[in-house]
C-alpha cells in the first residue's frame, strides 16, 4: 500500500522532494487553511509518522530547529509532520494556539485542519495513515486530547505532554483509542488540578488530569483500578489495558515541571510500537 | 456561559462530573461576585466549643468524672494517679463505652496534658493489633497518648470495620462511637482534647476522611493512609480542615484511583476526586498547590496557600501499607499545625 501510494505520487507526478518547488525541511508546506513543515527519514521509502503539535506560541518552524525531537523521530524511521497553530482570531498580538474546546469561539476547525494535514502529508510523502502517532505539548496536548476525544480515527495513537481537557469538560468521548498521557509532577504552568487562567477574558480553565482521565476510562470501559502500577525510576506510571470497549490508557507522571519527561519521544514510539519496556 | 450549561445538562451526571458541574456553578457565583474572590465558608469552629459542653452532663458518669479531672486542674491538685484514673485499655483489657470498645496507651510521665493520636486500623484488623504495633512506640515516644478503637460492622465482610458512607447503612453510628471513645479517654486521663490528630489506614483512611468532611470537629487535623472517599462521593464538605494524606503509587488493594466491587455495586472512589472535593472546601480549587516538591521517591504536593485550612499529599512508590517512617512524619506535620493559631483564634472570635 505504501509502495503504490508512492508509486501513484511518482507517477502522477505529484509534488515530491525532488522537486524544486515541493516543500519539505524548511519550506513549509501550504494547504488549505494553514500550513505544516515535513521532515522525513533518510533513504525514505514511505512509512509511518509522528504528527506533533507545539505548545502556546510556537510554529512548525521552529520545531525543525528542536534537533531532539527531529532526530528521535526521524531516526527511528518516522516522518516527522509539524502543523503550525494559529493566532486566536487573526490577531497578531495574540500567540499561536490551537482551537481547544474551552469555551472560546472564532477559532480555525483544527480537527479538520490537522486531518487534512494527514491527508496532504501522506499524498506528498507516502505516510502509512494507518501508522500516525499524534503526540503534542502543553496547549498541544491539550488539542491533542480534544482529536482523540472527538475524532478518534484521526491517528493510531495519542501521546499528549503537559495538557489535557479544559473546561468544560466532555460529558463522555466517541470512542476507545490508544493514550499514553505525560506529565511533570511539579508542573506549575498545566498542574495536574488544572489552574484558571484569570489573565484571559472570558476566564478559561484547564481541567483536572484525573478527571479527564475518568472520563476516557469510562469511554473505554476500563474499570478504574489500574492493571499495571510500576516506578519506573523518575517515571511513575499506571496501565488500564483491559478495557471492555477496546484502546488502552497510561499515565506516565514524571519527577519534573512543565516540560517533556527525559526521553519522552522516544517512551512515546517505544509504547507506540508495543516494544517491552526499558 | 449558556453553552456550558447546555453541556452539563445532558444525560445523568456520574458522581465526578456532578463534581465539576458544581465547582462550575461556584466558579460562576464568583465571577458574579467578584472575580478574584472564592466564595465565603461556613461559620467554622462550632463544633470545638458544643464538644466540651456535652462532656459536662452531670448525668452521665464520664461527665462526672470529667467535672471532677476539671475542678482537679483547675484548683491544682493531681488526684489521678494512673491506676486511679483508668483500670482499661492494654492490650488484653479493653475500655469500654456504650457503642463499642478502645485500647490506649499513655506516655510514660502521664497523660494529663497529654496530645493524643488516635488511629483507625484497617479492614479485619483490630485495636489490639494497632496498640501492640510500632505505630503506638513512636506515638509515645513523642509525648502523645495512642488511642485504638476497634471498629465492628456486624453487616461487613470483614467484621472488624467502619460506617464507612460507601452507599450501605451500618448499624452501628462511628461518629457517636468515636466520639464516645475521645470524651471516655479524656476523662480517664486528663488528656489534651484540642490537640487530637486523628489518622487511620485503608478503611480506616477512609472514616478519617469522612469524619474530616462530615464532622470536622472531632480532631485538630486529619493523617489518612492509603484510603479515601468512597462512592457516592461527598458533594462538599462541611468546613475547611487540614489533611494529610498518604498513598502508594503501586497500591492495588486501594489504588489512587479507585476500585470497584461487586459489580460497580460498591466503590472506592479516586483518591484524586477526594482531594479536589476537599480544595473547594479548603478555597484552593482549580489551581496548583503552592509546591509540589520531589524528596527521592516522597512526591509531595502541599495546598499550603488556601483560603482557610491545608492540604498535603505525600506519594510513595510502595503498596497498600503505611511507610516507613510514617508516624514521626505525620506527627511532625501535625505539630506544624499546631502552631499556626487559626483554628484557636477562630474558636474566639466566631
Amino acid at each position: 500500500m505504501r509502495r503504490l501510494l508512492l508509486m501513484l505520487s511518482v507517477l502522477l507526478g505529484a509534488p515530491a522532494l525532488a522537486d524544486p518547488a515541493a516543500c519539505g525541511g524548511e519550506v513549509a508546506c501550504e494547504i488549505d487553511g494553514g500550513s505544516y513543515h515535513l521532515l522525513l527519514p533518510d533513504a525514505w521509502l514511505g512509512g509511518p509518522a509522528v504528527i506533533h503539535l507545539h505548545g502556546l506560541g510556537g510554529s512548525g518552524a521552529r520545531g525543525t530547529k528542536n534537533t531532539g525531537l527531529v532526530e528521535t523521530v526521524t531516526g527511528r524511521g518516522y516522518a516527522l509532520i509539524l502543523p503550525s497553530g494559529e493566532p486566536w482570531l487573526e490577531l497578531a498580538s495574540q500567540p499561536t494556539d490551537w482551537a481547544v474546546r474551552d469555551g472560546t469561539t472564532g477559532r480555525r476547525d483544527d480537527i479538520a485542519f490537522l486531518r487534512a494535514v494527514l491527508d496532504d502529508a501522506a499524498a506528498r510523502a507516502g505516510i502509512d495513515r494507518g501508522r500516525v502517532l499524534m503526540t503534542g505539548f502543553s496547549r498541544g496536548g491539550s488539542m491533542v486530547w480534544d482529536v482523540a476525544c472527538h475524532a478518534p480515527g484521526t491517528a493510531a495513537a495519542y501521546a499528549p505532554a503537559a495538557g489535557g481537557f479544559w473546561k468544560p469538560l466532555p460529558e463522555s468521548c466517541t470512542g476507545p483509542v490508544r493514550m499514553q498521557h505525560s506529565h511533570g509532577f511539579t508542573d506549575g504552568v498545566v498542574p495536574l488540578e488544572g489552574r484558571r487562567i484569570p489573565i484571559e477574558t472570558p476566564v478559561i480553565t484547564q481541567g483536572d488530569i484525573f478527571a479527564g482521565l475518568q472520563i476516557w476510562r469510562r469511554t473505554m470501559g476500563c474499570g478504574s483500578k489500574a492493571d499495571g502500577h510500576e516506578i519506573d525510576g523518575p517515571l511513575w506510571r499506571k496501565r488500564w489495558t483491559k478495557c471492555a470497549a477496546g484502546g488502552s490508557l497510561e499515565l506516565i507522571l514524571h519527577a519534573g515541571g512543565h516540560g517533556p519527561a527525559p526521553g519522552w519521544m522516544a517512551t512515546a514510539i517505544d509504547w507506540f510500537e508495543g516494544a517491552p519496556k526499558g | 456561559m449558556a453553552k456550558v450549561e447546555a453541556a452539563h445538562s445532558l444525560g445523568p451526571l456520574s458522581p465526578v462530573a456532578a463534581l465539576f458541574k458544581r465547582e462550575g456553578r461556584a466558579a460562576r457565583r464568583q465571577a458574579i461576585a467578584d472575580p478574584w474572590q472564592v466564595p465565603p465558608f461556613p461559620a467554622c469552629c462550632t463544633s470545638y466549643v458544643s464538644a466540651e459542653a456535652e462532656q459536662e452532663d452531670p448525668m452521665s458518669k464520664t461527665g462526672l468524672a470529667a467535672t471532677v479531672l476539671l475542678l482537679a486542674g483547675l484548683l491544682g491538685f493531681s488526684l489521678a494517679t494512673p491506676a486511679m484514673a483508668s483500670d482499661c485499655g492494654a492490650a488484653d483489657t479493653p475500655c469500654s463505652v456504650p457503642l463499642g470498645s478502645y485500647h490506649i496507651a499513655i506516655p510514660k510521665d502521664g497523660g494529663r496534658g497529654a496530645p493524643i493520636h488516635l488511629h483507625l486500623h484497617g479492614a479485619g484488623a483490630d485495636g489490639k493489633a494497632v496498640i501492640n504495633g510500632g505505630m503506638t512506640a513512636d506515638t509515645l515516644g513523642r509525648g502523645y497518648a495512642m488511642i485504638a478503637p476497634t471498629g465492628y460492622q456486624e453487616i461487613a465482610r470483614w467484621k472488624k470495620n467502619w460506617a464507612v458512607f460507601d452507599g450501605r447503612t451500618y448499624p452501628r453510628d462511628d461518629i457517636a462511637f468515636l466520639t464516645q471513645v475521645i470524651e471516655d479517654a479524656v476523662a480517664r486521663h486528663g488528656l489534651d482534647r484540642d490537640r487530637l490528630l486523628l489518622s487511620g489506614f485503608s478503611r480506616g483512611g477512609s472514616f478519617v476522611w469522612d469524619v474530616a468532611c462530615r464532622a470536622p470537629g472531632m480532631a485538630r487535623a486529619y493523617a489518612p493512609v492509603a484510603g479515601a472517599f468512597w462512592d457516592p462521593l461527598p458533594e462538599d464538605c462541611a468546613e475547611p480542615v487540614d489533611l494529610f494524606h498518604t498513598h502508594g503509587w503501586t497500591d492495588r488493594v486501594v489504588p489512587l484511583e479507585g476500585r470497584s466491587f461487586r459489580e460497580g455495586a460498591v466503590v472506592q472512589g479516586d483518591a484524586f476526586a477526594s482531594l479536589f472535593i476537599l480544595r473547594a472546601t479548603n478555597g484552593c480549587a482549580a489551581r496548583q498547590p503552592e509546591s509540589a516538591p520531589i524528596e527521592g521517591d516522597r512526591w509531595w504536593r502541599h495546598w499550603s496557600d488556601c483560603r482557610a485550612g491545608r492540604i498535603d499529599l505525600m506519594l510513595h512508590p510502595g503498596g497498600h501499607g503505611v511507610p516507613k517512617g510514617w508516624t514521626d512524619l505525620a506527627l511532625d506535620w501535625f505539630e506544624e499545625r499546631l502552631t499556626t493559631e487559626e483554628k484557636k483564634a477562630c474558636v474566639a472570635s466566631c
